[in-house]
C-alpha cells in the first residue's frame, strides 16, 4: 500500500528548486542599467528648451506674466492662480529632476571615463569639453531656478541619497558661484574640438559657441545683480566682455524643433495640435506696439482687420475671434526654442553704459544695434529699421522717461515670445508699465515678481522651506528676489 | 442529580451488555433525501465494523446486522447519518451537505475546521445570500453590506472595479484588497487600469477595466467564508495581511430527476436622478456674455454662466451652422431657451440577461458539476455592451478509500465596448456635469449625428465659421466612433491530490494555475476634437492605441495534515507544508503617432508618422514558503493554535529575502463550563498574529526610462523613482480578542471582534522635493496602525412552522492613523486630483487625508469674508487638511422573512462619514450649470445679477474682526467668468462633501413552488424571484452623484467624484428550475 505514496513524487519534484535563491526572478528586462551620456545629455537639454519655450498653462505661464499674451476662456493663470495647476511644483520638478539631474548623470558617466582614461589626447580635449558645456547649461538651469523663486537647494540637491532634504542655499551665493563656474567653463572649452556632436541639439557641440554663449549669460547674470553688488557685477561684466560674447545674431541660442510630435516645439502642441484657441496677444503688448507702429506686428500676430491689430483684455475674459491671433510663424512645429540672442545682450550692454560700466560703447548705440538686430532676427526690412529707430518716441535721445522705461520697453518688445527673459527684465528696470487684472487671485493687487515656492515642497522639505520663506517675508507672489531691490 | 445519572449508567450498562449478544437479522429499509427522493449508492456500513453495503437503484438497501449495533448511511455531498439498527426496517432522510457545513468552516488553505475551535473571526455567506438582489457581474459588488468590518466601495462604471478591504487601508503601495481564494487556490484580483500612459486612478482620463476577481461565476459559489484577521489566514501569508474571501465552489450531489439546473435572470435599470446633475433652466451659454454682435451663440464657450433665457429673443445656435439634412433650425435664428432634453436623456436604461445551466452528478466515489453561464449586459450609455462565458468543471473522484483527486476548471472569455471614460479630460460624462451648455438639446444633437451620416456635428463648434469641435465632440459620435473594446480569457484550475496515510495523517499535493490574456483597444476617430493619446501622450485627432497583457501564476503545494484525538479528550490538527508561487506578467502597449492615414481602419500600420516605440513591462515574482501550524483543542471546550512561517521572496535583496513570521491563538467555549439554559453558546478569543507584507518588484536596481529619439538622437532619462537596494521584507502585527454568544436556543446572538493591526515599516516609494532630482525613493518606511471592533447580531424575532422573521446586522468602526513615514517625511502624497486637491497619508492623521485650500475662519469657526470684496479670505496653502476619506463606520441590516414557500428579505446598507472631493461640483457650480447658482437674494432679485443693481449675494461669514458680513458682492463676475467662490475664488474645502449614505441596497421576494406542483411539471424543483437593488439612496450628502460613484477599486481614488456615470436603480426576475 505504501507504495502508492511513490504517485507523489512528481509533486514532491516541483520542490527540489524551491530554494531562497529566487531574487534572480526580480531583473528588469526591459529597461538598461547602463545608457550613454551623450543620450542623457540629449533628453536634459530638449526638456530644458521645452520648459522655457512651453506655454501649456501646466508649466510656464511667464508669456502671462509679462502681458505679452493673455487668455480667453479659462484666465486663471492670467489672474495669478499658480496652486490651481501647480505650476510652481512643475517649473521646479522640470528643471531639477528632468533638466538638472539628467545633466548631473551624463556628467559622472564622462568623469568615471575621465577616470579611466585610456584615449587619446584629441578625445580627452573632447571629453573636457563635453563637461564644460554640462556646467554651462546646468548654471543656466539654476539661473532660471534662482531668477524664479530666490533661495534654492543647491549644494546639496541633486543627491537624494546624502541629502533627501536639502538646504536652501542664500540665492546671490548661488548667483555668484554660476558666474564662477561659467567663467571656469568657458577658458576650460578648447575651440579646437568637439564635444557631443549631433547630441547637442543647440550648437551641434561647438565649443566656441558655447563659449560666447556661457559669457553672454554671465554678462546677463552680472547685470541682474548690478542693483546688490555694482562692484562685483562691473568687474564681471568686463571679464565676460573680455572673454567673448555674442557679437552677432548668429550666435544666438537656438534649438530647432522637429516637424511631428512628440519632438515639435511644444507651441506648436500647445497652440495648433491641441486644436484649442487659450491664447490671444494681450491688449498692454498689442497697443504699445500700435502706438509706436512697430513694424514687428505683422511678425507676431495676426491683422485683426487689415491693417489692424487688437489685443485681447489682459487677464479677463475674452473672445478669440475677437482678437488678433499669434503668427503662423511661432505656431510652426520647426520654429526654434531661443535661450539667448544678440538682441537681448545688446539692450544689457546698453544697461550696462548707463549704470556706469565701462563696456564700450554708448546706451544708444546698443540700444539701437538692439532693436535693429531684433527687427532683422524677425524680417523686418531694414528700411522699415531705419524708420523706425527715427521715430521721437522710439530715438533713444528723444524716447519719453528714464534710461530704464526706455530700454525696459524695448527690451520687452524685443523679448517677445520669450516670457522669462521679458518678466526677468520687466523686474529689473521696472518697466514698462503693466496693468493689474480686476480679477486676481487671492485679491492681490500687483503683477508677480516671483514664484511662490513649489507646494510640494511645504510638506517635503518643510524646515529648509521655512527658513528660506522667513528670510523671504513670506512666500507670497510679490515678494522681491534678492537682486530685484526696486 | 449526581445519584440519579449513576443509576442510569448503570441500566444503560446492563442494556448494552444484553443487546451485544443480540442475534443478527435482516434490517432493510429506503433511503431519500431531504424531497423525498431515493438516494442510490449510499454506502450503509455496520460502525466500527468493515461491513456494509450500498442502496440500489431504487434507494433500498438490505443488511445484516444486531439490533445494538449502530448503522452509518454516507454519501459525498450530504451529512452522514447513524441509526441504531433496533428495528427491522430503518429509512433514513439524507441532508444535503450544505447543512454538513453548518458548525465547520474552511479556513487557510481549503482546510475545514469547526468553528467553535477557531480563535479569530470568520464569517460565512451563502451563495443564496450573495445572490438576494440583482446579479452586477462582479460578485464583491454583492457583499456589500453583508459582512462586518469587510468595506465595499463599488462605483457606477460599466464593468468597472470594486474594492473590498477588510479592516481598515493597511498599506500605501500594496494592494489593501482582501485575497480571494478559490477551494484553497489563489486567484489574482489585481486592478491593471494603470496602463502606463494614463493614470486613471488618480482622475485622469482613463477607463476602469475592473478587478480580475470579477471573472469569478457567482453561479460556482457555494459559499464564501470570510477571514478578516491575518490570524485567519496566517497560512496563505504574503497577500493574505489584508484578509481572505475564501470561496468554496459547487460540488455535484447526487442528480435528482436529471441533475440539469437552468437558471435564468433578467434585470432593468434605470438613471437614478439624484445621482445626476440637476440643471439650472435659467441662463445659457457662455463665460459671461451669450451672443456676439450677429447674436450668434458663443459656441466655443463649455459653460452656463451667459445671458438669462428669453423666448422672444432669436438667436443663431450651433444648428444655425450645422448642415445636415432635415435640419429646420439651418441658416435661422431661434428662440433662446433652455433645452427640452437635458444630457440626462443621453442615458438609456440598461439591460442584463444571465443564462446558466448546470449539470451535476454524484455517487459515493465521484461527484461532477459542470455550469456554464452566460452573462449580456448593456450600459446605460449609448454603444455599451459586455458579454461573457464562464464554463466550470468541477470534478471529485475517490480511487480508493485512501487516495482522492480533486480538480476544478475554469475558463472565462469577456468581450466589452464601449466602458466609459472616466475621470477629467476627454470623459464626456465629465463634460455633462461640469462643461456644458443648457441651451443644448441633446436630442437635437442625436438627430444631427444620425441625418448627418454619423458625422461630428457639435454644438461646441470653434466658431460660426468653423464646425471642428473646440472642446467636446458630438456625444453620440464619441460613444459610437471613439469607443473602445477589451476582451479578456482566463482559465483558472487546480488538481488536488489527497493520499490518506492512515486515520490520522494525510499528505496532499496541489497544483493550481490561473492565467490570463487581455486585448484592449482604444479609438479617436477622424474627425474628433484633439485629445492626449498614444504611448507619448500627444494631442491627437485621430489614433489607435492597443494594449496586450498576460499574465499567469502557478502554486505548488505539498501538505501533510495531521488529525487525532488522543483519549476523549485531546484533539490535535496539524498542518505542515510548503508552497511554491511563481507570476509572471507581461504587457505591451502601442499606438498611433500623428493621425491615422486611412480614418476609420484601426492597425498599428495605419499610422502617419510610424508607431513610436511600444511600451513593455515584464515582471516575474515568486515565493517560496515552508509552514506549519498546530492546533490543539481540550474537552471540546479550550482550544489553542499556533503557526509559523518562513517565506523567500524573489523581490527582496539576495541574503536578505526570508522572513519568519508567527501566530498563535486561543478560545474558550464557555458555555461549556457555565450551564445556563438561556446561553445557547458562548466562546471567548483571542490571539496575535504576523503576515509577511509584499515589496514591489523591480524596486532594488536602477534604470534609465527610454525616451524616443530626437531626430535620431537617443535620449534616456534617470528614473524618477530612486531604487533601494537593502530593502527589507516586512510584517503585518495583527492582535484580536472577540467574543461570541447565542441566547434562547440561538435565536438571539452576537459576535463581536477588537482588533488592533499595524503594518509596520512598508516599503513605499516616498516622495522627496525633486530638488533631490528624483520624485520618490523606495524606502522601508510607511507604519499604519488600524484599531477597530465588529458585531454581527443575529436574531429570529419570530418563529413558527410557517413564518420566520430573521434579523442580521453587521456593524463595524475602524480607527486609522499613519505613524510614521520616512524620516523627515511626514505627509506623503497618494494623488493628486483635477482640481488640485491631494490625497495624503499624514503622520499622525488616518490614510487618506484630502489637502488642499481652506477658508479662514474667525475664532468661533465662522469664514472670513473680505470687508471691501464681500469674498472669502481663502488661505491658499495648499498643505490645509480639508477632508479625510475613511469612513466613521459602516454597517448593514439585512430582515428575512419565510412564510411556507415564500420569501423575502431586504437589506439596508450604509456608511457613515468619509468625505469626498467633487471636482464636479467645484467646476460646474463655476460654469453655472447647476440649480444651485440660480435664485433670487434677500431682496427679491437673482442672485446672477450683479451686486451694484441689487444682485449678487451677502456670504455667509463674518468681517476679521468677527462682525457679521453685510458686504454684497456679485455672485456672477463677468471679468472671472464664474460663479464665485467656485473654481473662481473659491477654496477646495468648500466643495469636499460628506460621503455617508443610506441605501436600499437589496430587495427579494421569492417564491419556492410545492414540490407536489412541481412533480407534476416533471421538474424536481423551481424557484421564481423578484429582485432589485440600488432601489432607493434613503439618504447621501453629495449633490448630483452616488457618493460611492468612485473611478476604481485602487485606494489611491479614494475621495474624489468626477465624472461618473448615475447610479441605476435594478429591477430584475429570476427563474430557476431543476429537472
Amino acid at each position: 500500500m505504501k507504495n502508492k505514496l511513490l504517485i507523489l513524487i512528481p509533486f514532491l519534484s516541483l520542490f527540489t528548486s524551491c530554494s531562497d535563491d529566487i531574487t534572480g526572478l526580480n531583473a528588469d528586462t526591459k529597461r538598461p542599467t547602463y545608457t550613454e551620456a551623450n543620450y542623457l545629455f540629449t533628453n536634459a537639454e530638449h526638456a530644458m528648451v521645452d520648459q522655457i519655450t512651453s506655454t501649456s498653462v501646466n508649466y510656464n505661464v511667464f508669456r502671462l506674466f509679462s502681458q505679452q499674451w493673455t487668455e480667453v476662456q479659462y484666465p486663471q493663470e492670467s489672474q495669478y492662480d499658480l496652486t490651481g495647476r501647480k505650476i510652481p511644483d512643475t517649473h521646479w520638478t522640470v528643471l531639477y529632476r528632468d533638466v538638472l539631474r539628467d545633466y548631473k548623470e551624463s556628467k559622472d558617466i564622462l568623469l568615471k571615463q575621465k577616470q579611466n582614461f585610456t584615449g587619446s589626447a584629441s578625445e580627452a580635449k573632447v571629453l573636457n569639453n563635453k563637461i564644460a558645456i554640462i556646467d554651462i547649461l546646468s548654471a543656466y538651469t539654476y539661473s532660471i531656478l534662482v531668477d524664479t523663486f530666490g533661495d534654492i537647494p543647491y549644494t546639496e540637491a541633486l543627491d537624494i541619497i546624502n541629502f533627501p532634504q536639502p538646504k536652501y542655499d542664500d540665492a546671490q551665493t548661488i548667483y555668484k558661484d554660476l558666474i564662477s563656474k561659467l567663467k571656469t567653463a568657458s577658458n576650460t572649452l578648447d575651440q579646437n574640438y568637439g564635444s557631443f556632436g549631433d547630441a547637442d541639439l543647440v550648437y551641434g557641440g561647438n565649443a566656441s559657441n558655447w563659449a560666447k554663449f556661457a559669457n553672454s549669460l554671465r554678462l546677463r547674470l552680472s547685470i541682474n545683480l548690478d542693483d546688490v553688488d555694482h562692484a562685483y557685477a562691473s568687474a564681471q561684466v568686463l571679464s565676460a566682455i573680455s572673454d567673448g560674447i555674442f557679437t552677432s545674431s548668429s550666435d544666438n541660442t537656438y534649438m530647432n524643433y522637429s516637424s511631428t510630435q512628440p519632438n515639435a516645439n511644444p507651441l506648436y502642441v500647445d497652440l495648433v495640435a491641441s486644436g484649442r484657441n487659450d491664447f490671444v496677444p494681450a491688449n498692454t503688448f498689442v497697443n504699445k506696439l500700435n502706438t509706436l507702429s512697430d513694424p514687428r506686428r505683422a511678425k507676431y500676430f495676426t491683422e485683426f482687420t487689415p491693417g489692424t491689430y487688437i489685443g485681447g483684455v489682459y487677464g479677463e475674459l475674452n473672445v478669440y475671434d475677437n482678437f488678433s491671433h499669434i503668427t503662423e510663424t511661432v505656431k510652426a512645429p520647426e520654429y526654434p526654442g531661443v535661450l539667448l540672442t544678440y538682441s537681448e545682450i545688446q539692450f544689457l550692454l546698453a544697461e550696462a553704459v548707463e549704470r556706469g560700466i565701462a563696456v564700450g560703447g554708448t546706451a544708444e548705440s546698443h540700444y539701437n544695434t538692439a532693436i535693429t538686430s531684433s527687427m532683422s532676427d524677425w524680417g523686418v526690412s531694414s528700411s522699415d529699421i531705419t524708420t523706425y529707430l527715427s521715430r521721437t518716441d522710439v530715438a533713444y535721445s528723444t524716447a519719453t522717461g528714464n534710461w530704464k522705461r526706455k530700454i525696459g520697453e524695448q527690451a520687452w518688445i524685443a523679448l517677445y515670445n520669450r516670457g522669462f527673459e521679458a518678466w526677468t527684465s520687466y523686474r529689473r528696470l521696472d518697466f514698462p508699465v503693466l496693468n493689474v487684472p480686476t480679477v486676481t487671485y487671492g485679491d492681490i493687487t500687483e503683477v508677480p515678481k516671483r514664484y511662490s515656492y513649489p507646494g510640494a515642497e511645504e510638506t517635503l522639505n518643510s524646515t529648509n522651506l521655512s527658513s528660506a520663506v522667513s528670510k523671504l517675508g513670506s512666500n507670497s507672489v510679490v515678494k522681491h528676489i534678492f537682486w530685484d531691490k526696486f | 442529580m449526581k445519584l440519579k445519572l449513576n443509576g442510569f449508567l448503570v441500566l444503560l450498562l446492563a442494556l448494552m451488555t444484553q443487546i451485544t449478544f443480540a442475534q443478527e437479522r435482516a434490517v432493510s429499509g429506503l433511503v431519500s433525501d431531504n424531497a423525498g427522493l431515493p438516494l442510490p449508492g449510499v454506502s450503509v456500513l455496520i460502525k466500527g465494523t468493515k461491513v456494509g453495503t450500498q442502496t440500489d437503484f431504487d434507494g433500498k438497501y438490505t443488511i445484516k446486522v444486531a439490533p445494538s449495533q449502530t448503522l452509518v448511511f454516507s454519501y459525498i455531498g450530504m451529512k452522514s447519518q447513524e441509526v441504531k439498527a433496533s428495528s427491522n426496517t430503518v429509512n433514513v432522510k439524507l441532508i444535503s451537505g450544505a447543512i454538513e457545513l453548518e458548525g465547520t468552516v474552511v479556513t487557510s488553505l481549503g482546510v475545514k475546521r469547526e468553528k467553535k475551535s477557531l480563535g479569530y473571526a470568520t464569517q460565512e455567506l451563502k451563495g443564496g445570500d450573495l445572490k438576494s438582489g440583482t446579479s452586477s457581474g462582479n460578485f464583491l459588488n454583492e457583499l456589500s453590506g453583508k459582512v462586518a468590518g469587510v468595506n465595499i466601495t463599488r462605483n457606477t462604471n460599466f464593468g468597472g472595479s470594486t474594492s473590498a478591504v477588510s479592516r481598515g487601508i493597511k498599506a500605501i503601495n500594496q494592494s489593501n484588497e482582501m485575497l480571494i481564494v478559490i477551494d484553497g487556490m489563489p486567484i489574482n484580483n489585481s486592478n491593471t487600469s494603470i496602463d502606463g500612459t494614463t493614470s486613471q486612478t488618480t482622475g485622469r482620463q482613463g477607463f476602469d477595466y475592473g478587478n480580475n476577481g470579477m471573472d469569478i461565476n457567482p453561479e460556482d459559489i457555494e459559499s464564501i467564508n470570510v477571514l478578516k484577521g491575518a490570524a485567519a489566514s496566517a497560512l496563505y501569508g504574503y497577500q493574505a495581511g489584508n484578509g481572505v474571501l475564501m470561496i468554496t465552489t459547487k460540488k455535484g450531489k447526487a442528480k435528482k430527476g436529471m441533475g440539469i439546473t437552468v437558471s435564468s435572470e433578467v434585470v432593468t435599470g434605470t438613471i437614478d436622478k439624484s445621482t445626476f446633475v440637476n440643471y439650472q433652466k435659467q441662463y445659457g451659454a457662455g463665460y459671461g456674455a451669450s451672443f456676439d454682435s450677429h447674436n450668434n451663440v458663443a459656441f466655443g464657450d463649455d459653460a452656463s454662466a451667459g445671458d438669462v433665457f428669453n423666448p422672444s429673443l432669436n438667436v443663431f445656435q450651433w444648428d444655425a451652422y450645422a448642415a445636415y439634412p432635415g435640419n429646420n433650425n439651418y441658416g435661422k435664428a431661434t428662440p433662446w431657451v433652455a433645452a427640452k432634453n437635458d444630457p440626462t436623456t443621453f442615458f438609456k436604461n440598461s439591460l442584463s440577461l444571465i443564462n446558466s445551466i448546470s449539470f451535476e452528478d454524484g455517487n459515493d466515489k465521484t461527484n461532477v458539476v459542470f455550469n456554464y453561464t452566460n452573462t449580456k449586459q448593456s450600459g446605460i450609455l449609448p454603444n455599451s455592451d459586455l458579454a461573457k462565458n464562464n464554463f466550470s468543471l468541477k470534478l471529485n473522484h475517490q480511487f480508493t478509500d485512501k487516495l482522492s483527486l480533486s480538480t476544478f476548471a475554469n475558463f472565462s472569455n469577456q468581450n466589452t465596448i464601449g466602458r466609459n471614460m472616466t475621470g477629467y479630460g476627454d470623459n464626456m460624462v465629465t463634460g455633462f456635469r461640469q462643461w456644458w451648455q443648457t441651451n443644448v438639446d441633446i436630442k437635437q444633437l442625436e438627430e444631427a449625428y444620425n441625418a448627418s451620416g454619423e458625422q461630428n456635428i457639435t454644438w461646441n463648434r470653434t466658431s460660426a465659421s468653423d464646425g471642428t469641435p473646440a472642446y467636446w465632440n458630438n456625444p453620440y459620435f464619441e460613444r459610437y466612433k471613439n469607443y473602445q473594446n477589451d476582451s479578456r480569457n482566463r482559465f483558472v484550475g487546480y488538481a488536488n491530490l489527497t493520499y490518506k496515510i492512515n486515520d490520522w495523517l494525510s499528505a496532499t499535493a496541489k497544483i493550481s494555475t490561473d492565467t490570463y490574456s487581455e486585448l484592449r483597444e482604444e479609438r479617436v476617430a477622424a474627425g474628433s476634437v484633439g485629445k492626449t493619446f498614444g504611448i507619448n501622450g500627444l494631442n491627437e485627432t485621430s489614433g489607435y492605441q492597443r494594449y496586450n497583457g498576460n499574465f499567469s501564476e502557478q502554486n505548488y503545494d505539498f501538505i501533510l495534515n495531521f488529525k487525532k484525538n488522543i483519549g476523549d479528550n485531546i484533539s490535535i490538527n496539524a498542518t505542515a507544508g510548503g508552497t511554491a508561487k511563481r507570476n509572471v506578467f507581461d504587457a505591451i502597449t502601442a499606438s498611433t503617432q500623428g493621425g491615422l492615414i486611412v480614418p476609420g481602419l484601426y492597425s498599428l500600420s495605419n499610422s502617419v508618422q510610424g508607431s513610436p516605440y511600444p511600451y513593455e513591462r515584464a515582471t516575474k515574482n515568486g515565493v517560496n514558503s515552508y509552514y506549519a501550524s498546530a492546533s490543539i483543542g481540550y474537552l471540546d471546550t479550550y482550544f489553542v493554535e499556533a503557526t509559523s512561517r518562513r517565506d523567500a521572496f524573489s523581490n527582496l535583496p539576495s541574503g536578505s529575502n526570508t522572513l519568519f513570521s508567527n501566530s498563535v491563538s486561543g478560545s474558550w467555549v464557555f458555555s461549556k463550563n457555565i450551564n445556563l439554559n438561556w446561553l445557547s453558546f458562548g466562546k471567548l478569543r483571542g490571539g496575535y498574529s504576523e503576515s509577511p507584507l509584499g515589496t514591489p518588484g523591480l524596486a532594488l536596481i536602477d534604470t534609465y526610462s527610454k525616451i524616443d529619439a530626437f531626430n535620431g538622437n537617443q535620449q534616456y532619462s534617470v528614473n524618477s523613482i530612486k531604487n533601494n537596494p537593502f530593502l527589507q521584507p516586512i510584517k503585518t502585527k495583527t492582535q484580536e480578542i472577540g467574543l461570541e454568544m447565542q441566547f434562547l436556543k440561538k435565536r438571539i446572538g452576537f459576535d463581536l471582534s477588537l482588533y488592533k493591526n499595524v503594518n509596520d515599516g512598508e516599503a513605499v516609494n516616498v516622495p522627496y522635493s525633486t530638488s533631490t532630482g528624483n520624485s520618490a525613493r523606495y524606502v522601508n518606511a510607511a507604519t499604519i496602525e488600524n484599531k477597530g471592533i465588529e458585531v454581527q447580531f443575529n436574531a429570529t424575532p419570530y418563529k413558527s412552522d410557517d413564518f420566520s422573521w430573521d434579523v442580521t446586522i453587521n456593524w463595524s468602526k475602524n480607527k486609522n492613523m499613519v505613524t510614521a513615514l520616512a524620516p523627515g517625511i511626514d505627509n506623503l502624497q497618494i494623488s493628486s486630483f483635477p482640481g488640485s486637491v491631494t490625497l495624503n497619508a499624514v503622520v499622525g492623521q488616518p490614510f487618506g487625508v484630502l489637502k488642499g485650500t481652506d477658508y479662514t475662519y474667525y475664532t468661533d469657526g465662522q469664514r472670513i469674508v473680505s470687508r471691501t470684496t464681500g469674498r472669502y479670505v481663502i488661505n491658499t496653502s495648499t498643505n490645509n487638511i480639508i477632508g479625510n476619506v475613511n469612513p466613521d463606520w459602516i454597517g448593514g441590516i439585512r430582515n428575512k422573512f419565510n412564510y411556507k414557500n415564500l420569501s423575502f428579505s431586504f437589506l439596508i446598507d450604509m456608511k457613515k462619514g468619509g468625505d469626498v472631493f467633487s471636482t464636479d461640483q467645484w467646476y460646474g457650480v463655476g460654469t453655472g450649470l447647476t440649480s444651485e447658482t440660480v435664485g433670487n437674494n434677500d431682496l427679491g432679485n437673482p442672485i446672477r445679477n450683479s451686486a451694484a443693481s441689487g444682485g449678487g449675494v451677502i456670504f455667509p461669514g463674518v468681517y476679521a474682526d468677527g462682525t457679521p458680513n453685510t458686504t454684497r458682492t456679485d455672485y456672477f463676475r463677468p471679468a472671472a467668468g464664474a460663479i464665485t467662490n467656485s473654481y473662481s475664488g473659491g477654496a477646495r474645502k468648500g466643495y469636499i462633501y460628506d460621503a455617508g449614505f443610506v441605501k436600499l441596497r437589496e430587495v427579494s421576494l421569492s417564491y419556492t413552488l410545492p414540490s407536489t406542483l412541481v412533480a407534476k411539471m416533471k421538474l424536481t424543483d423551481m424557484k421564481v424571484s423578484l429582485v432589485g437593488s440600488n432601489l432607493w439612496i434613503i439618504h447621501k450628502n453629495l449633490p448630483d452623484a452616488d457618493p460611492e460613484s468612485g473611478l476604481s477599486s485602487n485606494s489611491g481614488s479614494l475621495g474624489l467624484s468626477i465624472g461618473s456615470l448615475p447610479t441605476t436603480r435594478n429591477i430584475g426576475c429570476n427563474l430557476t428550475i431543476k429537472f
